[in-house]
């Protein structure tokens, strides 16, 4: 019988999932990979080289002003003016040394940015997830080039190269260095030292060296910008730029350039200015690259400004040293380019001849690439705009001498910006079925909610039914996808078997299942009645990206809201006990809750009206004061309260006498711990020598924790299932039984009984609190407990406020002596009971530190197991700590049914008591899969909006993740918790009615 | 949940129908013997009154001389350097916006006399419904209100000042600044409970009282039968919003209407307009004035139909029972 509840809310995860499957084909972005290369055998698509050896030296995370002439007002003590020998040598020696303020395309991941600094193409959005992951690039490059051409390639430095062109480099010149260890601040750097200058001094043995130093930005991101680690970091690449530069010789090109820049954090993978701004440097210490006395036209040279400058300065794209690059050594512009040369690199006499000779190979290259793309299967994605292209291009031939020049670069410009947004394209018939199908994701458990409220106590039955007929719909929705292709492959060519099967069988098992529960009008009204107005408000929120960029308000704001019918219900309660609990526990979920909110990572969009207080302040990533003061007493206080809280119901024996006083305050204290020492690490406060061993206790610490709270406590749970005591005692039977013979009879005392089914569910929860404890920062820790203590005071107001409604009820019904019989009196479950918590699970992830952003994710949770990047658990711990507080609190949601749910009589209680978990469930379900119907269809309405990469497609993102997230926890929490308790609660109590 | 809902549904009809039966001879008596012409007329002079405060009052000073007024009131220099045309049209909303404490300061005072002005209405009728007995014991009971009339003054300002420091709390708890802005939230807080809880203070009396039974013991809740007879009396009207009386009515609609202005006056807080008026806390201010008189006129509306109702029963009632008397009559 309960299995058949895990089943139903399977199915509706299915849906869930299939929804957001073909959604995402068709709206997260997607290019074709061409896999074509340039080949000319006869040079006719190069010039002559200039020179013979290139040295790239990358520093990643090089944002602009740490190079830049005039740094930003007011400069920065800590990385302006330290880097300084690029701008000496530009000012010294005019028409060798130039610099430029790179744009490099968002997301400004390192992977991504290597594709396209090596490629010359545009990145996508999918890309993205890939980082933890490369894989190897497909497309022409400038590595192919050279190898075409049998250069030899040094490499040293960060890994990623090594995984995205995995034999590429000479084998006896390659040194790859791990860069995922953000922790660690030099290994890399002094092994691109180390190799760099014996190669340097013998420059016969390499034409192309690649060195890329990880240091700069792995101070950014354990550090920020403003740290003094920063200024020491800048001051040594400083210092191995002048060395390398004094060893260059004349046949050699020096670029050294910042793959992406920093934001105010030292974080970066968005599309802010200052990630956006990377530097670049191009010196040659042999011959001139443009005519120190010729003046460039103006024109042909783009500026860019950056945040804080007053002047603006030369810009230009990254990937344009694509092109400028290839062709300075002598080789084809790879396939996929879609940069332009920069004209500074080949401005030779006067009039700029080879510079338009170089113009025209790199127009008739991207020219080239259009049209094969054109050609290609993915052709249909330039429609729209092949016509402007082709006016362009043909509008080329048309102009004479001087203007040519700038017409090609416009033409490449345009390619440029359109592929740019063309790469943003969607298709729209993939998005609408996958919004259709999150639409069913929504109204099937809506009605299933209404219809196991409806059929409650006999629902074994109808269950098997209906389960019966939803597999029938799965099937018959197979087939029919399968149909629906061969009828409609000719006008929908991009949907394949398998999505419309994907599409099919959810949608025909979601209308055979609202059919079959048939919600009658007046129970749809009564929904209608029931309308959670703060979820309604919330989802409309996604459609204004004012509201997206202040939710972590909004969510206070709806939470509260949320409280108000509960307050009002309180004032009117019928007893005076219910109205101090109701209006007492409300007052302290609402203190908790604003206590909470007080914590928050801003967004950039925020400033200047918000403060981060979730780090000690905005640039430096290290708790605040008050938090290092709070978070052990906090840690101690929890558990604690935790027991009083059960102590309420008697509940704190058996399980609950050994689990809280013991194992909790254990995980917890290691989680402070683990947080305290890494702080004491990163503040550099013990000297570098203990780095090691503190590292050691640390990744101890949290493997303990998490491995003691999930093997032990889990199974304490599952050996000792219940939190209570019974005690029997024999008593003497009365005057008149004792003359019967009778002597004796046993009074059986059970502490805790009101609460069975829910304080062991509590227990269970905290085992996966102490889970997320480990891996949450020092102030999310004491957001964490905060929230708890929010959590236990709804469920005793959620109680009350059912007692009250049940008790008015009773008042008002034909037989008011119902009250007498005060057990049964508590009113049923209410959908708007669960807003509350969906509310506050997302409240608690703003509060932990989050935002809806992609640089707000915490990196530094991916080293808490291990001091390198570790599959899978590096990634599962940055996800834990993303959206653990969604998991975490919807895992808390069949605690609202179980609650002070007496088991007796058997089994009737724990047939309700699972009946009203499943719908508890199911609520949670709908209420997340609303916002991800919101988000999506926000997303996918304002699909071309300013803003939607920045706001509206992130916030998709965290919806889909976080509704993921929650279907886990949901199915986690009824298939073990709620199972297992309710089957242990039968057990014990069938015997006693 | 079905059964239990239908239960809660039935309930009410099942009262009503033996009230409705045998039909007293005037149902809600209350209805009929409200002053409704003085109601209409004072409704409207207290409405357009509150909307001159809040749009004029905090530009009064409009009519001083220039200079004492650029002195107080710090107006920005771009309305200053507008042509006199554009300042005709902007100057509302830049005066207005300047300074949000002045505004709402000013708003506030001019309230705060409205409101005791208003209040003293609605406190008579009140009063006068619940006289009972001959014209001559009616007037004997009146003078003896009326000597409590200070008393009951200063307890409903003593009440507003209490409340305001809860609608304080709870406008925090809804997300307002706890590190800045203290004034401006505590200034929306006074308004809030003058508008919403004044003029209930001063008809009801108070839900809650203490007392120190000694002088250093701990202060402890008024039980006595009147405190509680009241405090029914409010959680009829603020928990359950059901009030039964034009003059109840009078009471909770404006409140309501506040509650539900200033609620949604937060909304437009959070969009990035950069407009002057969207500074803290302009819009839940003008929101909570601007949903008390569309509050009081729907107060007035739903008593005005209620009134119609009642009338149009009584005829019924007199028509039926002149019928009755005829055909005895033929008889």
């Amino acid at each position: 019988m309960m299995l058949k509840g895990l089943w139903l809310l399977i199915w509706v995860s299915f849906v869930h999932l299939a929804g957001l499957y073909i959604f995402i084909q068709g709206f997260l972005l997607s290019r074709l990979a061409l896999p074509d290369t340039t080949e000319c055998i006869d040079g006719s698509c190069t010039i002559p080289a200039t020179y013979k050896r290139a040295v790239v030296l990358i520093i990643d995370g090089l944002r602009y002003d740490f190079i830049a002439p005039d740094p930003p007002h007011p400069p920065s003590p800590f990385h302006h003016d330290i880097l300084t020998l690029p701008r000496e040598l530009t000012a010294a020696n005019r028409g060798k040394s130039f610099l430029f303020n790179a744009f490099s395309d968002p997301p400004t991941t390192t992977l991504q940015r290597i594709k396209g600094l090596t490629t010359g193409s545009l990145p996508t959005f999918v890309d993205m997830g890939s980082n933890f992951g490369a894989s190897s690039i497909l497309e022409d490059s400038i590595i192919q080039q050279l190898r075409a051409a049998g250069k030899k390639i040094a490499f040293m430095g960060d890994d990623t190269w090594t995984s995205v062109f995995p034999d590429s480099f000479a084998p006896n010149m390659s040194f790859p260095y791990d860069s995922f260890n953000v922790e660690d601040l030099h290994t890399v750097d002094e092994g691109v030292i180390r190799h760099l200058f014996p190669l340097l001094d013998s420059p016969d043995s390499w034409d192309f060296i690649i060195g890329h130093f990880l240091g700069v930005d792995h101070v950014g991101h354990r550090m920020g910008p403003d740290h003094p680690n920063m200024k020491a970091k800048l001051a040594q690449m400083n210092e191995v730029l002048s060395r390398a530069v004094d060893r260059l010789d004349e046949d050699t090109l020096l670029v050294l350039l910042g793959d992406h820049g920093m934001d105010r954090r030292g974080d970066h993978g968005g599309d802010g200015g200052l990630e956006t701004s990377s530097g670049v440097w191009i010196y040659s210490k042999g011959p001139y690259l443009s005519d120190p006395r010729a003046s460039l036209p103006a024109h042909l040279l783009e500026v860019r400004s950056f945040p804080g400058m007053t002047a603006e300065h030369r810009g230009i794209q990254q990937i344009d040293l694509v092109p400028s690059l290839t062709l300075l050594l002598g080789l084809p512009i790879p396939y996929n380019n879609l940069g332009t040369v920069i004209p500074e690199l080949f401005w030779r006499d006067g009039t700029g001849g080879l510079y338009e000779q170089a113009l025209e190979l790199n127009a008739a290259q991207i020219k080239r690439y259009l049209d094969t793309y054109r050609n290609s299967s993915s052709g249909g994605e330039l429609d729209s705009v092949w016509d402007d292209l082709q006016d362009e291009w043909d509008s080329i031939g048309a102009t004479i001498d001087d203007e040519r020049p700038v017409a090609l670069k416009d033409f490449s410009r345009l390619a440029l910006s359109t592929c740019r947004s063309l790469w943003a394209q969607f298709s729209v018939s993939l998005i609408v079925l996958g919004l259709a199908l999150l639409a069913f994701g929504v109204v099937a458990p809506c009605a299933l909610f209404i219809w196991l409220g409806r059929i409650k106590d006999g629902w074994e039955e109808p269950l098997d039914q209906l389960l019966m007929v939803c597999l029938r719909g799965l099937a018959g929705g197979c087939v029919m996808g399968v149909l629906t292709y061969f009828a409609l492959s000719g006008i929908l060519p991009e949907i394949d078997a398998l999505n419309w099967s994907l599409f099919d069988a959810p949608l025909m098992s979601c209308i055979a299942v609202i059919l079959f529960t048939r919600p009658s009008p007046s129970s749809a009204l009564s929904l209608l009645k029931a309308v959670p107005i703060p979820l309604i408000l919330h989802t409309l929120s996604f459609f204004s990206n004012s509201f997206i960029l202040w939710e972590d308000h909004v969510v206070l704001y709806l939470l509260i809201t949320s409280l108000v019918p509960v307050v009002l219900t309180g004032f009117r309660a019928p007893t005076s006990r219910l109205r101090r609990r109701i209006i007492g526990f409300s007052a302290l979920f609402a203190l908790c809750v604003r206590l909470m909110a007080i914590s928050t990572v801003c967004r950039e969009e925020q400033h200047p009206y918000c403060h981060v207080t979730f780090f000690s302040s905005a640039s430096l990533p290290a708790p605040p004061t008050l938090v290092l003061a709070l978070a052990i007493p906090v840690s101690v206080a929890l558990p604690w309260i935790i027991r009083r809280f059960l102590i309420v119901s008697k509940s704190d024996h058996g399980l609950a006498s050994l689990f809280l006083p013991w194992m909790l305050p254990a995980v917890l204290l290691a989680g402070n711990a683990y947080w305290l020492l890494e702080w004491i690490d990163s503040a550099g406060t013990l000297g570098s020598e203990w780095s090691p061993l503190l590292r050691g206790i640390r990744t101890l610490l949290a493997r303990s924790a998490m491995g003691g709270a999930l093997v032990g406590g889990l199974s304490l749970w599952w050996l000792i299932p219940l939190c209570i005591r019974i005690d029997s005692e024999a008593k003497k039977g009365q005057s008149g039984a004792q003359t019967n013979g009778e002597a004796k009879k046993t009074q059986v005392t059970v502490l805790g009984f009101a609460n069975a089914f829910g304080s062991p569910y509590l227990i269970f929860w905290t085992v996966f609190l102490g889970l997320l404890f480990v891996v949450t920062q020092l102030t999310g820790q004491v957001v964490l407990s905060l929230a708890t203590v929010a959590l236990l005071a709804y469920l005793e107001v959620v109680d009350s406020v059912r007692d009250a409604k049940g008790l008015q009820a009773a008042f008002a019904s034909a037989k008011p002596s119902v009250v007498l019989d005060l057990e049964k009196v508590s009113a049923p479950l209410e959908f708007s009971d669960m807003v509350p918590l969906y509310l506050l699970a997302i409240h608690t992830f703003h509060a932990t530190g989050h935002q809806h952003t992609i640089p707000s994710i915490q990196w530094k949770a991916a080293f808490v197991l291990s001091s390198t990047i570790i599959y899978p658990f590096s990634p599962g711990t940055v996800a834990l700590n993303t959206f653990g507080p969604q998991f975490l609190f919807c895992l808390a949601a069949p605690l609202l049914a179980l609650w002070n749910f007496a088991p007796l009589p058997q089994p009737d209680a724990s047939r309700v008591a699972v009946n009203s978990s499943v719908r508890t469930c199911l609520a949670v379900m709908v209420c997340f899969g609303t916002l991800l119907l919101g988000s999506s269809l926000s997303a996918a309405w304002l699909r071309r909006h300013l803003m939607v990469w920045k706001v509206f497609a992130p916030r998709f993102m965290s919806a889909a993740a976080q509704l993921v997230a929650v279907d886990l926890a949901l199915l986690v929490g009824y298939g073990v918790g709620v199972l297992r308790n309710v089957r242990r609660v039968t057990e014990v109590f069938r015997g006693m009615s | 949940m079905p059964s239990r809902k239908a239960k809660t549904v039935k309930a009410p009809t099942a009262q009503a129908k033996p009230a409705a039966e045998p039909a007293p001879f005037i149902s809600d008596p209350d209805t009929l013997s409200f002053p409704f012409a003085a109601y209409t007329g004072l409704v409207g002079i207290h409405t357009s009154l509150l909307a001159f405060t809040a749009l004029y009052l905090p530009r009064s000073s409009l009519y001083f001389p220039q200079s004492l007024y650029n002195a107080y009131y710090q107006v920005p220099d771009y309305v200053l350097g507008l042509p006199k045309s554009d300042v005709a049209g902007t100057s509302v909303l830049a005066v207005l916006t300047a300074s949000p404490v002045q505004t709402l300061a000013w708003t506030l005072g001019g309230v705060a006399l409205l409101q005791a002005w208003w209040g003293g209405y609605v406190r008579q009728w009140a009063l006068r419904s619940r006289e009972e007995g001959s014209q001559g014991e009616r007037k004997a009971q009146r003078q003896e209100l009326e000597k409590d009339k200070v008393a009951a003054l200063n307890q409903a300002f003593v009440t507003t000042a209490i409340t305001s420091v809860v609608f304080f709390a709870v406008i925090v708890l809804f997300g307002a600044p706890l590190a800045s802005h203290l004034p401006h939230t505590y200034l929306l807080s006074l308004l809030l409970s003058f508008l919403a809880v004044f003029p209930a203070a001063y008809t009801l009396g108070i839900p809650l009282a203490l007392r120190w039974p000694t002088f250093s013991s701990w202060p402890e809740l008024d039980e006595s039968q009147s405190t509680f007879v009241t405090r029914i009396h409010w959680v009829r009207l603020f928990a359950e919003l059901s009030p039964r009386s034009p003059v109840e009515r009078a009471l909770v609609y404006p409140a309501a209407g506040t509650a539900l202005g200033c609620w949604l006056g937060a909304i437009p807080l959070a969009l990035d307009w950069d407009r002057s008026w969207q500074a803290w806390p302009l819009p839940p201010t003008y929101g909570a004035l601007l949903g008390y008189v569309l509050g009081s006129f729907v107060a007035m509306a739903a008593s005005a139909v209620k009134y119609f109702a009642e009338m149009n029963r009584l005829n019924i009632r007199l028509r039926a029972e002149r019928g009755v008397k005829e055909e005895r009559k033929k008889k």
